[in-house]
């Protein structure tokens, strides 16, 4: 039997088991004292990427930045759009107005950074002047005057008419007499009419005579009263062009000193135009109007007059930079704008001045930045998205409309001319789905910038780390940490990037343990953070997190979950697997176990036959089948029905770190050699046997070394790992602490044999120049076994045979 | 156009109407004559006799104001025409009163009969507010000259 003596070449020196990094060199105390440059840590790629992105004119190159969520995406996408945009004019100005010509499409007008707000005003202001000064001109003397001189020019018409038919009536004794509803004529003597009695004793001439003149009459009448709506609609055009002069009169000297000044913006001129034009055309809606009997009839002066002001949608200070805008809520109105309405009598009414825009205008001539997510779970928004930055413009227009949905006529304002730099922001999977499926995403979004998720932890990347984090320090006005909290905290930032030579760029997760940090520092009315509150902080968050992890704990000492930590098993091993909760990762052992038997060549991988194993696991348990043949008995057929599970394993398993386990337990079973229960395995293997990395390989490690802790450790206990991952250890001290003092150890192996034989215990064996392995070796007796296997298999089948023949 | 001569004293405003005058016009004025004065309110409606003359005539039209169509005038049709204008314009009236809460007594008189005319409008002073087209009748010269006010209303 071997001894942990003979595998001292295995076992992994303690000064690798968590990579320290020595501040005591650096000339500040505090990070009060590390002095802050504008240089951007790591992420070289990205920023490059981004920093192109941004700067390109050229169609498409919209921005897609990649990375998982607490990278500082957002940061850093917002501070090099700020960079760039600092250096740009900002943007024009735009308003909508009304379209005189088609109300239910407002027209937009484009002004000069920071005129937009002053003609809006100028608009306001001539506003004010015209409701005092139309009404007043209505009012003056002046006015009336001539409306009088019209009205009775027009009377003078009528009269002349009238007179001139009366007299004719006069000349033939006729008298006209008026009823409510028309005329009659009558003859007449003496002022008086000529009754039916009277008259029937006329002579005939006489009686002829008025009979002629009362038809003529009638006729001229018919005639009179057929002119007087021509006279009332002369009548009426003369007030209107009364009222027009008067009107144009009062708004010309306003209107010129408007054109005057914005005389460089023809589209501005030619709006003013167009108010001249309205307010001259409707001169007689500008007149005080008489009180109607129902208020809600009553014309409202204000409304008349709110048609000429504009609606600011977009305005920039002069002096201000290029816009960058993030928008949190990309929904369709708050990206693309609306058009909002208000209740007027029931109804949903609306114009031009209720536009709103949306982060698309205010982005216009800038930045708009993005998150992919919830672009994509907003209805109609990538769509929409794409439809503006193909079309370089953004028209506002419900999703009802845009789709059809509703027939309803609302506005459709002349869309905006677009010209905006996209960066979205998602995670990866995100941007190789729509690369992959989505044939439009290409042409626009023609830069990703891919966010590294850790960088090299050099000397150099350690103190820029370091420059971070007394930057994040500073502006969250948190207390100063002292060298060994950041040297705590560094090796945290390692242990989350799962490996001892690189430092995590989760951004979140680092803003996370420093205010923590920070909160158990005030805690103890401390005046900076040491390291004890690193440390406190990473335990009392793990803590929080750790009830899943206590119960599993718990489940394994009150054996519910069966883990042996001591004595030998055959077919039975200690794997170790990891649980993640988001930020908490821990790691537990549970047993794997192997049976094998005579059989046709199978290994059955029971998590996959109860679909519980992922492809990944099944496509583990596959290569060691394949390494089983491959390695042993070559010449003869693999005649064996073998088996592995996870025991009390109720959920899924994926990955394939714990192939080695389960080839180790198969080989055991095979060779009748037991293992040692005190030691855990975990590590991928390929077909050849060699050993390959996996992940959360301090978590593993630490799961099993808690429970055996819990036990006793008595210097036998220890895990073995991939050499290859013996770079990512940054395990907790006080592991590093029971492998200094012998009572655990980490091994590091390169081949499934050398796993092998420290869990047996006994050589593995290899093959000596003849091929063959050592007798008593394990790998002998697999061999051994396996042959055996093939030789029953063969006499079963020809006794079967014979039988059959028999028979 | 309105005309008024001063006179101290009202005890009686008489708003003149016919069938055919604008009768909120004439109302209003009436109003701003009787403010702030306890005087007495008569609507005297003149009927205008001469419509049932000359709808004796087999030949009499009515020649709508409206179209310049012709229709019959007959007897018939005058008195219809005659009683649909009183009863709309003292409805019209008394709506008014209603409103303004004034007492108002409507009498109805035709013109020809003069005499009566004189004995309802003289005796007090009184005030009338008379349409334009009748402001030259003799009556109305008479009643002047008899100390009545006559203020007269454009129609």
């Amino acid at each position: 039997m071997m001894t942990k003596s003979d595998f001292r070449d295995y076992q992994v020196p303690v000064a690798d088991l968590r990579k320290t990094l020595a501040l005591e060199g650096l000339s500040y105390r505090t990070t009060d004292d590390v002095p802050l440059t504008e240089d951007l840590l790591g992420q070289q790629r990205a920023i490059d990427a981004l920093r192109f992105g941004i700067g390109m004119k050229d169609d498409g190159h919209n921005v897609f930045v990649l990375g998982p969520t607490g990278s500082n995406r957002h940061g850093l996408a917002r501070t090099l759009a700020e960079d760039r945009a600092g250096n740009e004019a900002p943007p024009a100005d735009w308003c909508y107005a009304n379209n005189f010509a088609e109300p239910d499409r407002p027209l937009h007008l484009e002004f000069p950074t920071g005129q937009g707000r002053q003609f809006r005003d100028d608009m306001l202001a001539l506003i004010d002047e015209l409701r005092v000064a139309i009404p007043a001109a209505f009012e003056g003397d002046d006015y009336r005057a001539q409306l009088k001189a019209v009205e009775e020019e027009t009377q003078d018409e009528v009269k002349a008419h009238w007179t001139e038919l009366e007299e004719k009536a006069k000349a033939s004794n006729i008298a006209i007499l008026q009823t409510p509803t028309g005329y009659v004529l009558a003859p007449i003597e003496d002022g008086k009419v000529i009754e039916e009695k009277e008259f029937s004793q006329r002579p005939d001439e006489e009686k002829q005579a008025f009979t002629d003149a009362i038809e003529q009459l009638s006729d001229d009448l018919a005639s009179h009263i057929e002119e007087m709506p021509k006279l009332r609609k002369q009548h009426r055009e003369r007030v209107k062009t009364l009222n027009r002069e008067i009107t144009e009169h009062a708004v010309r000297i306003s209107l010129a000193e408007l054109i005057d000044k914005y005389e460089p913006l023809p589209e501005v001129v030619k709006y003013l135009a167009a108010v001249r034009a309205n307010i001259v055309e409707n001169a007689q809606d500008f007149q005080e109007p008489e009180a109607s009997p129902l208020p809600f009839l009553q014309r409202d002066v204000t409304k008349i007059f709110a048609q000429y002001e504009v609606n600011l949608v977009v305005t920039n200070e002069p002096d201000a930079a290029a816009p960058v805008i993030f928008e949190p809520n990309p929904s369709y109105p708050n990206l693309i704008g609306k058009v909002e309405h208000r209740s007027e009598m029931g109804a949903l009414v609306t114009d031009f001045r209720m536009i709103r825009p949306g982060a698309l205008h205010k982005a216009n001539g800038g930045y708009l930045i993005l998150d992919m997510h919830r672009v994509l779970t907003r209805p109609f928004v990538w769509e929409a998205l794409k439809q503006a930055l193909f079309a370089k413009h953004v028209r506002i227009e419900s999703p009802g409309e845009t789709y059809g949905f509703v027939s309803t006529t609302s506005l459709q304002p002349q869309p905006i001319p677009l010209d905006v730099k996209i960066i979205l922001i998602g995670e990866r999977w995100l941007y190789h789905l729509l690369a992959l499926y989505d044939s439009e995403f290409n042409d626009l979004f023609k830069v990703a910038a891919d966010l590294d998720d850790d960088i090299e932890r050099s000397d150099e990347n350690s103190e820029a780390y370091l420059q971070l984090i007394a930057r994040r320090v500073r502006e969250r006005e948190l207390l100063a940490f002292n060298l060994g909290a950041l040297q705590k905290i560094l090796e945290h930032r390692a242990r989350r990037a799962q490996d001892s030579e690189k430092l995590s760029m989760h951004m979140g997760s680092l803003e996370d343990l420093l205010s923590q940090s920070d909160y158990w520092a005030r805690q103890r009315s401390a005046t900076e953070v040491g390291a004890d509150d690193v440390k406190k902080a990473i335990d009392e968050m793990a803590n929080r997190l750790g009830r899943m992890q206590s119960r599993l704990v718990e489940a394994i000492r009150r054996n519910t979950l069966l883990v042996d930590t001591e004595g030998e098993r055959v077919g039975q091993i200690n794997g170790l697997s990891v649980s993640d909760l988001g930020e908490h990762r821990f790691g537990n052992p549970v047993r794997i176990t192997a049976t094998t038997r005579i059989g046709s060549g199978r290994v059955v991988d029971i998590e996959r036959e109860v679909e519980l194993g992922g492809p990944i696991h099944s496509k583990g348990v596959l290569i060691l089948s394949s390494a089983l043949s491959s390695r042993y008995a070559k010449e003869t057929p693999l005649s064996l029905h073998a088996s592995v599970v996870f025991e009390q394993s109720y959920g899924g398993v994926e990955g394939d770190s714990a192939s080695v386990a389960e080839f180790c337990a198969l080989l055991s079973s095979l060779a009748d050699v037991p293992i040692r229960q005190n030691i855990a395995i975990t590590g991928s293997m390929n077909q050849h046997g060699q050993v390959q990395v996996i992940g959360g390989v301090n978590e593993k490690i630490e799961g099993f070394f808690d429970l055996c802790e819990r036990r006793g450790l008595d210097g036998t206990h220890g895990v073995i790992i991939p050499r290859d991952n013996v770079k990512h250890l940054m395990l907790r001290e006080d592991v590093v602490a029971a492998v200094e003092e012998d009572r655990f150890a980490v091994y590091a192996v390169d081949r499934v044999d050398d796993a092998l034989s420290i869990l047996t215990a006994r050589p593995a064996g290899d093959r000596d120049d003849g091929g063959e392995f050592p007798e008593d070796s394990v790998n002998y007796r697999v061999e051994q076994q396996l042959i055996e296997y093939a030789g029953l298999r063969k006499s079963f089948s020809e006794g079967a045979s014979k039988n059959d023949k028999a028979q | 156009m309105t005309k008024r001569s001063d006179k101290p004293r009202v005890d009686r405003v008489v708003i003149t109407i016919t069938e055919v005058v604008p009768v909120r016009h004439m109302w209003r004025e009436a109003l701003r004559l009787l403010q702030g004065s306890p005087a007495e309110l008569v609507a005297l409606f003149l009927s205008d006799d001469r419509w049932h003359r000359a709808a004796t005539l087999p030949f009499t039209r009515e020649i709508s104001r409206v179209s310049g169509s012709h229709e019959d005038f007959t007897a018939k049709r005058a008195s219809k025409v005659h009683r649909d204008a009183i009863d709309r314009i003292r409805a019209e009236l008394e709506r008014l009163a209603g409103e303004e809460e004034q007492e108002l007594e409507v009498d109805v008189l035709p013109e020809s009969e003069q005499q009566k005319i004189r004995e309802r409008v003289a005796g007090s002073p009184s005030v009338l507010v008379v349409p334009s087209f009748m402001a030259n009748h003799p009556l109305f010269e008479e009643l002047k000259k008899e100390g009545c006010e006559i203020v007269v209303i454009d129609s």
